[in-house]
């Protein structure tokens, strides 16, 4: 019967699938994947870390699709090995083992690379005297995000006013990522416009600020010290310059003694040496005794030397420049990778005002601190916005609070054994107790489905005033670990047992 | 009679050997540090109790013995200066450093840095270092080392040449920026330098609150200058002892044997009373000084190295001298004994308790991988019987103690408390694990070698005389055919990569479940997890590959691969921590 003999040959599909799984199953085929994966390993292994990242860090090689490739060919390759080739007897149960623990813990590595967060939640106190702040948030590792706060009244908890960047260039690139803003920044529109992975941030002053802001850069000449500063009001840390004989202050008007200003030096004997903008390229200058006395009013103008005769010693004051809009803005220039952190930098446009800061990455915010000048970047209306650029965050399923932070050392020395937090987790929705849990080094506290790592401290073991924990849920790691106990099983038995079973059968038979 | 000969001749040879190289010779520089007066001092005062006072450093409590060993051997290069006892070296150092500024006691082994500091050296100077391989440390001594020499009452005034302090830290600072391979070296030498002035090294007051840090002498001195009575320790306590370490170090710089010893024991006796149990039993601190005595008990690579010897004799002339075989096991089982004999003593020591065997730093684990090589191989001798496992083993543990004995490279013999992150019993079994596996894989890898240089020799024979001799090689019988020697070795590597590859995956496993715990996450693709799925992976492919290859070929390319399998095992191990970043550094 032609027509049976023709049903029952297989089809050109099928013969293929037949052919592509005898491949897949054949020994040699594991072997040449086994060897590209050991080569792709090695050569992962020394390749560098992306630029930015910190040392140590994983090179992007091992995230590239092609390792996936592999390990996904290899699995592939062992199942049909398994199905196909190894036959289910006591005997091969060994081999059966092993290549399915292969498999289940392959499983549990795509489902946990797939699902899993992990990140860093901070501790974070103004005073080792006060109690912790309350962790509402963790930063999720891998992940960038604008945040953009309004003048202060947000920064606890940092919230949804975060904006993810995941699409930055790889490089410096002109292609603009827009940051949508709310009120009060509603007339203002903000975009990030370069991004640089490794880069070095600094500050300079600039005259070109949204609002009016006068500052004065000098040089004081006191013997065989030069100091450069330049003095602004509007910044906390630029008031003013003082030694432990004087203290230099920009004023508006040097008829206002600002007596208030003088900090109590050592022995009183402190100098005030008040300088007013007069406009154009000058300035008045009075000097202010220790004595409370005013020891006259010089004029000067820039690039002169003026002299002041102070109490102790005659010191000279050289103004270099006058700002009417002064700001700090921030800039940065790429470096060697492995010695800088990633920065983007923040365009902000408001009617015809437009103006930038180079914000610095950094993997966590700290909420009480307040914004360093890298992070702030004024608008016109006199309004200040408090941008950090750090890892996207997310709320904890349930916030904690250190109840107590211990540093255990070994008897007699101050080796540190362990460290020890207590935390106050507070009940779920449903209600009921607070619960207390211990978090050691090597003893996670799980909190829902989020276990939490016990990770460092700062500034001192005995009073600190931030504790870092590491956040990770742990989807598909009992299949993990399920696999790798079929592995470890597995092989034993393939090496010990088979061969037992194999020469007592043999012995039967003889 | 035949069987007397042959050690008879051993014998002879040896002590021929021994007559030729003549007794050690004494180093040239010997008495350039300690005086005739010191040396007499030395043997006037008792100094055993004084080895076993408890020092608290890095987190255990050691005896003075310990410190005093590894102290020198930071500075000095050894671990006793000209053959005195190190506990009377470093107290002498410690009590009477400004004799000592202008002596050579830091080392200086770089070449290039020592070429580099001679031209800034005087002609007397540069002659010391280039006979001695030491620096003066008063070429090293900069403002604050003499401050705190001079205000412990360490140095006087005198003794400090102020032209000479420090004239070479600046060249040391300018080489080091100038090359950024001095720059290690110069950080080292500055490094001995800190080590030869024993700051903050002496913890050896224990404080009022049991548990609480113990003090140094510094410490002391500054609680009884205060006098508040604040504690650590009471003030008037403080102010006892302190005046009492004070009288000893005089009564020590005017070398009064007899008032040292008096002081020494009241001393001695005050903090005894003081530590009470925090002071470990005497008989675990005698132990430890036996521990030191006998280098860690790493001698016992004299044992493996006269094993494998006798065992490779055995080999050659199976039926010859019979007497070679039980002669090498007994050898290899007592050395391995002594082994285990001293990782026992060290874990006793270590005080780490059950949980925490002492594997945790790269000098414990080339003691540990040493020692279940040689447990392995006699596990598998009792199967087996043939001392070609015995072999390989004593040549791997042979090989590893030597490194150990003379502490190549980074490897450091001091028993600390470990780090915090590593003060847990799932590190035990992971590193523990894994050391076999590397004793197994180091074992294999003398199989193979073995295996490869009789295939090529055979091989070779072959070439030579195209016929092949008669079945039987040997006309007499008398030696092992190659063919079945080869396929013994082969035998044996297939058990040595199988045990391997088994413990190997198990090691991993239980280093991803400890990563689960410490660090929050299994896996990180970190050099030495990513290293060490690459040795599994080889091991893998070699079971796998004997598959597929034709018999004839199976064995060599079993041992070619187990090679290279070594060889990467040997990367994981020593090579990812030294040459490759990650978090594994520490280990």
């Amino acid at each position: 019967m032609p027509g049976d003999r023709e049903n029952s040959l297989p089809s050109a599909g099928a013969r293929l699938v037949r052919r592509a799984i005898g491949l897949a199953a054949s020994t040699r085929t594991g072997l040449v994947l086994l060897g590209l994966i050991f080569l792709y390993l090695a050569a992962a292994s020394v390749w560098p870390p992306p630029p930015g990242a910190a040392p140590g860090a994983p090179s992007r090689l091992y995230g590239l699709w092609c390792l996936k490739v592999l390990m996904g060919l290899l699995v592939a390759s062992i199942s049909c090995a398994t199905v196909t080739r190894i036959p289910l007897r006591w005997s091969h149960l060994g081999a059966w083992l092993a290549h399915a623990g292969v498999i289940v813990l392959a499983g549990g590595a795509v489902w946990y690379v797939a699902r899993h967060a992990s990140g860093i939640a901070v501790a974070c106190r103004s005073d080792a005297s006060v109690p912790f702040r309350r962790v509402e948030r963790f930063f999720i590792e891998g992940t960038r995000a604008l945040y953009v706060i309004a003048d202060g009244r947000d920064l606890d908890p940092p919230t949804g006013r975060q904006t993810p960047l995941s699409s930055l260039p790889p490089s410096p690139g002109a292609r603009r990522l827009r940051v949508p803003l709310a009120s009060p920044f509603a007339d203002c529109s903000l975009a990030v416009t370069r991004y640089l992975p490794a880069a070095r941030a600094s500050l300079e002053w600039r005259d070109d600020g949204p609002v009016e802001v006068p500052a004065v850069e000098l040089v004081v000449h006191d013997g065989p010290h030069n100091f450069r500063r330049t003095l602004c009001a509007a910044y906390p840390f630029a008031r003013r310059f003082e030694t432990r004989a004087y203290v230099v202050l920009l004023v508006p008007s040097v008829r206002d003694r600002a007596l208030g200003e003088v900090p109590s030096g050592p022995a009183g004997k402190i100098d005030l040496v008040l300088i007013a903008p007069a406009g154009g390229d000058a300035a008045e200058i009075a000097v202010i005794g220790s004595d409370g006395k005013s020891r006259g009013i010089q004029h000067a103008v820039t690039g002169e030397e003026v002299k002041l005769p102070l109490s102790a010693r005659e010191v000279g004051v050289t103004l270099v420049r006058f700002y009417t809009r002064a700001w700090l803005a921030g800039t940065a220039s790429a470096v060697a990778p492995g010695r800088a952190q990633a920065a983007v930098r923040v365009e902000a446009t408001v009617g015809d005002w437009r103006g930038s800061q180079w914000i610095p990455f950094q993997p966590y915010i700290r909420p009480p601190d307040p914004a360093e000048p890298l992070h702030r970047l004024p608008l016109p209306g006199g309004r200040t916005a408090v941008l950090y650029f750090a890892p996207r965050s997310r709320r904890l399923p349930r916030p904690f609070r250190i109840e107590d932070f211990r540093y255990e050392t070994y008897p007699g020395s101050a080796k540190a054994r362990d460290y020890v937090c207590l935390l106050e987790v507070p009940p779920a929705a449903g209600g009921g107790q607070a619960e207390l849990l211990s978090c050691r080094l090597n003893r996670p506290a799980e909190i829902g489905r989020l276990r939490v790592y016990q990770n460092v401290w700062s500034p001192t073991p005995e009073a600190p005033r931030e504790i870092v924990f590491q956040v990770a849920s742990r989807p598909g790691v009992g299949a993990v670990w399920v696999g790798c106990v079929l592995v470890c099983l597995g092989l034993p038995y393939a090496f010990y047992v088979k061969p037992a079973l194999l020469r007592r059968r043999g012995g039967a038979r003889r | 009679m035949s069987g007397r000969a042959p050690i008879r001749r051993w014998v002879l040879i040896a002590a021929g050997w021994a007559a030729l190289a003549g007794p050690p010779a004494t180093p040239a520089w010997a008495g350039e540090v300690f005086d005739a007066d010191a040396l007499g001092f030395a043997a006037a005062i008792d100094l055993d109790r004084w080895g076993l006072l408890v020092v608290q450093q890095a987190g255990r409590a050691k005896i003075l013995d310990t410190v005093a060993r590894r102290q020198l051997n930071l500075f000095y290069g050894r671990r006793s200066i000209e053959g005195t006892p190190p506990t009377f070296a470093l107290l002498e150092l410690y009590f009477n450093a400004g004799a000592y500024l202008s002596r050579p006691v830091i080392r200086l082994r770089d070449a290039r840095l020592r070429e580099g500091l001679k031209p800034h050296m005087s002609p007397p100077a540069a002659e010391m270092l280039a006979r001695t391989a030491r620096l003066a440390p008063m070429d090293l001594l900069n403002r604050r080392a003499e401050l705190l020499l001079l205000n412990a009452g360490r140095a006087s005034e005198a003794q400090v040449d102020r032209r000479r302090a420090g004239s070479l830290v600046g060249p040391c600072h300018a080489l080091a920026q100038a090359d950024v391979a001095a720059y290690d070296q110069v950080r080292r030498l500055l490094g001995r330098m800190e080590a030869f002035l024993a700051v903050d090294l002496l913890c050896i007051f224990p404080p009022d609150e049991p548990g609480a840090a113990f003090l140094t002498p510094e410490e002391l001195a500054r609680l009884a200058a205060a006098g508040s009575g604040a504690p650590p320790i009471a003030a008037a306590a403080a102010a006892d002892l302190n005046a009492l370490f004070g009288a000893l170090a005089q009564a020590w710089r005017r070398r009064d044997a007899a008032l040292t010893n008096a002081l020494s024991a009241r001393l001695l006796d005050r903090l005894a009373a003081r530590a009470g149990r925090a002071w470990p039993a005497e008989r675990r601190r005698r132990l430890e000084r036996l521990h030191n005595r006998l280098m860690g008990f790493t001698i016992a690579w004299v044992g493996f190295f006269a094993a494998a010897l006798l065992l490779l004799g055995a080999l050659a002339a199976r039926r010859r001298r019979r007497w070679l075989l039980p002669a090498g096991m007994a050898l290899f089982v007592l050395s391995t004994l002594l082994l285990a004999g001293g990782v026992v003593v060290r874990w006793i020591i270590s005080g780490r308790g059950w949980r925490l065997p002492p594997l945790t730093n790269q000098y414990e684990s080339v003691l540990g991988a040493a020692l279940m090589a040689a447990a392995t191989g006699c596990a598998l001798e009792l199967i087996f019987k043939r001392g070609t496992l015995a072999l390989a083993a004593s040549v791997f543990a042979a090989a590893a103690l030597l490194s150990a004995f003379f502490q190549v490279g980074p490897l450091d013999a001091g028993i600390d408390a470990p780090m915090a992150v590593l003060n847990t019993a799932i590190l035990g079994w992971h590193v523990a694990t894994l050391m076999v596996g590397y004793g197994i894989i180091g074992m294999s890898l003398v199989v193979s070698v073995a295996y490869l240089a009789i295939a090529l020799a055979v091989a070779g024979r072959r070439k030579a005389a195209p016929r092949p001799p008669p079945s039987g090689g040997d006309p007499g019988g008398r030696t092992t055919p190659p063919g079945d020697l080869l396929a013994e070795l082969d035998r044996y590597n297939v058990i040595l990569l199988q045990l391997a590859c088994c413990l190997i995956a198990i090691g991993d496993a239980l280093g991803a479940y400890w990563g689960d715990r410490a660090w929050g996450r299994w896996w990180g693709w970190d050099v030495k997890e990513t290293w060490g799925l690459m040795t599994l992976l080889v091991y893998l492919i070699i079971i796998h590959l004997r598959y597929v290859l034709p018999r004839r070929s199976r064995g060599a390319w079993t041992a070619g691969l187990a090679v290279f399998g070594c060889a990467v095992m040997g990367f994981t191990w020593w090579g990812v921590n030294y040459l490759l970043r990650g978090l594994h550094s520490y280990a």
